[in-house]
């Protein structure tokens, strides 16, 4: 019972961290989510 | 000078070199092509040399300070109104005649200037020599240093360069005599802008553009000067710079022996032929795609044998700390299956960079607007539209960002229409999946049956379009065709290594999310957790479609709830397959002949797999392309007409592809 509780909570937890973090990016108009960071936007932001 | 770090400026015609130098020196990774135009925003990085930091902010591509297109209007306002300490103006020193036009005006504005001699191991390979002592002579003593960006060579000097001329500013710099009649409009103009802008700085540039009439400055700095703009000096001010550019070719260009030059322009007779130029486009497109099937199919197996130690591992290790079975599920039936299925495609992703980064580098690929520009010019879009589409092979984003090089909106927002057709890497799993899994040996030619229909929807709806809508452009390409090199390993390797990065990436969170979520919604119904997949959330949402989708082939309400997941990016399509129908290896013989054995149950054959590759290539593209489209044409109302109408148009092509294909027998 313990170990589910851990593995699904981390499991649970990054999936939640990523899905806001990319939520995040998509506002800041920031599309690596989908270009996977090809864009010369994200490139542009990742250079500096 | 910002912080006491020195602010550089990369300035330079299209396609000279400027983003590798700037990748070099600061160790970024920004997209390179052997096109004219990659570069479309402006980008900065930090360098150092000596303890002196550096800025240096790499600008898209330009002929001119005359600038018209928004590329060469970012470059303008940054080397014009920017913190910008000293300008590297990058010249492709194989083609100085050309690039010294650019330098002939960088030098007239008067800030600090440094001339980075590019791509020099290629002016050895021509056999041609330059006098480095005469030309900074006639430079107006600016430093020049010969670099190759390639092989890194000339870097350090560089760096020393504009760390010790950075403030050699000459704001009356004279290099270029013009005519008595002009200079003396000139000194006329300078003492009235003195007079009447005091603080202007720049006045023999200014001094310049107003007499070619340029709509900037006349804008920035009216004078009301009738005797002295009596007529639009442009052309003779042009000729007179070219003038004495040949003047410069001619004292320090030598040549020791005969050009390499005609190789590339036999190879072009071939390559660019008006009749032939098409169909050996798509012979190399067909091969591309032949080999990413049969070597990316060959390599799988180890990623196959890789994902099912993990799936037993993962299982052993589950059973052995007695997770629950809604975990065990979670992980083994949603993220391994929809993350692990994807993963295995990894390969055919490699070869498909491989060959489209080697292709780019050679210098082929910007020989396909040139060969595409017939039809183009025939549907009302210049062959420069394609440039964008073809970028679209590999990802959708930066290539409706690329359409930013099209000058006019109308130009820019048709290409924005049409670059989601081009088969973009994301579908490349749903190929090689569907076919792989209905079309046995001619796997490789459905899949680049796609390609070729992606091309053929974008030209008819072009075609069609510019029946319907004036004011389509009939311009005629003028770009600059580069010579053919042998690809560089460094630049190919950092270009296929960036797209699998991105592929792993994309498949650790993307992919990752849109698996649970599914799971979710397969697991979860109304009351709770089900063990019927039947009442879970999912089925309920995918069996309002099925009516819809029925006329298409594709009523199984599986397909619907992939089809929207697949919104998210379109390799979830293939992933969602792997965790709806409970495939842990999705992309192994046994994962394939499992699935389409369920498939073939719900009378899903041949057809209707062609039918779904076909809505997926012609059906809205993901989240990220959408946003990027809302971005670039700033306009909610434009994006959604676009995502409606190419909803519309993949349901209308799959129906009447499904419907008339049963008809046949198919």
């Amino acid at each position: 019972m313990t170990a589910t509780i851990i593995l699904g909570g981390l499991i649970l937890l990054y999936a939640a961290i990523v899905a806001v973090w990319k939520i995040r990016e998509i506002k800041k108009g920031n599309f690596c989510s989908g270009c996977g960071g090809n864009c010369s936007g994200c490139k542009s932001k990742k250079s500096k | 000078m910002k912080n006491n770090m020195i602010q550089v400026a990369f300035v330079g015609n299209p396609n000279c070199g400027k983003t590798t130098l700037f990748n070099a020196l600061t160790g970024a990774n920004l997209k390179v092509a052997n096109w004219p135009g990659v570069t479309v925003e402006k980008k900065e990085g930090t360098a150092s040399y000596k303890g002196q930091k550096m800025i240096l902010v790499d600008l898209p591509g330009i002929y001119s300070l005359t600038s018209y297109s928004i590329e060469e209007k970012v470059s303008r306002q940054c080397v014009m109104e920017e913190d910008i300490d000293v300008i590297v103006n990058v010249i492709d020193a194989s083609s100085m005649e050309r690039n010294l036009y650019l330098t002939m005006q960088l030098l007239e504005l008067g800030k600090p200037v440094i001339l980075a001699m590019n791509m020099m191991d290629i002016v050895k390979e021509r056999g041609m020599e330059i006098d480095n002592h005469r030309l900074p002579e006639m430079l107006g003593d600016i430093p020049v240093v010969p670099v190759s960006a390639r092989k890194r060579t000339g870097l350090n000097v560089l760096l020393h360069a504009v760390k010790h001329h950075h403030y050699e500013e000459s704001p009356q710099r004279h290099v270029v005599e013009y005519s008595a009649e002009i200079e003396e409009k000139i000194s006329i103009i300078e003492r009235h802008l003195k007079e009447r802008y005091p603080s202007l700085k720049y006045l023999r540039w200014t001094a310049i553009k107003l007499l070619e009439r340029d709509e900037l400055a006349l804008l920035q700095y009216p004078l009301e000067l009738d005797e002295v703009f009596q007529k639009n000096y442009e052309k003779e001010i042009i000729n007179q710079k070219y003038n004495y550019i040949e003047e410069v070719v001619d004292e320090v260009l030598f040549y020791r022996k005969e050009s390499t030059a005609g190789m590339t322009d036999k190879a072009d007779a071939v390559l660019t032929h008006s009749i032939w130029g098409v169909p050996i486009f798509l012979g190399i497109m067909a091969a591309v795609f032949f080999l990413t099937f049969n070597i990316g199919d060959a390599l799988k197996g180890v990623f196959e044998t890789g994902l099912e130690a993990f799936l037993a591992a993962a299982n052993t290790f589950l059973t052995r700390i007695q997770a629950a079975d809604w975990l065990t599920s979670l992980i083994v039936d949603g993220i391994i299956a929809g993350v692990g299925g994807i993963l295995t495609f990894l390969p055919n992703i490699f070869i498909l960079f491989l060959a489209l980064g080697i292709l780019e580098d050679s210098g082929y690929m910007s020989r396909v607007a040139y060969v595409m520009d017939k039809i183009m010019g025939r549907v009302g879009l210049s062959g420069k539209a394609f440039l964008p589409m073809v970028l679209g092979f590999g990802c959708t984003v930066p290539a409706v960002m690329a359409s930013r090089t099209l000058e006019k909106e109308e130009d820019r927002k048709r290409s924005i229409l049409l670059t989601p057709f081009m088969s973009c890497s994301a579908r490349l799993p749903i190929y090689v999946l569907f076919s792989s899994m209905f079309f046995g040996e001619h796997a490789a030619l459905a899949a680049f049956s796609m390609y070729v229909t992606g091309l053929l929807v974008a030209i008819v709806i072009a075609l069609i379009i510019s029946r319907f809508q004036k004011g389509s452009s009939q311009g005629t390409l003028l770009m600059e065709l580069p010579e053919y090199k042998l690809p560089n390993g460094r630049t190919i390797g950092i270009y296929v290594w960036e797209k699998v990065k991105d592929y792993l990436s994309k498949a650790g969170t993307t992919i990752f999310i849109a698996s649970i979520v599914i799971w979710f919604i397969l697991n979860f119904g109304i009351h709770g957790m089900v063990t019927d997949v039947t009442e879970s959330f999912g089925a309920v949402l995918g069996h309002w479609m099925e009516p819809v989708l029925a006329p298409a082939g594709m009523g199984m309400w599986q397909i619907g709830v992939a089809l929207i997941s697949g919104l998210s990016a379109k390799e979830v399509v293939v992933s969602s397959f792997s965790v709806l129908f409970g495939i842990s290896n999705i992309n192994s013989a046994d994962g394939m002949s499992a699935m389409s054995q369920i498939l073939a149950q719900h009378g899903f054959g041949a057809l209707n797999a062609y039918v779904l590759m076909l809505f997926c290539l012609l059906y809205t593209p993901c989240m990220a392309t959408i946003a990027t489209i809302k971005k670039e044409t700033n306009s909610w109302k434009y994006t959604l007409k676009l995502v409606i109408f190419q909803l519309l148009l993949a349901y209308l092509v799959s129906v009447a592809v499904f419907q008339v294909g049963s008809l046949l027998g198919f």
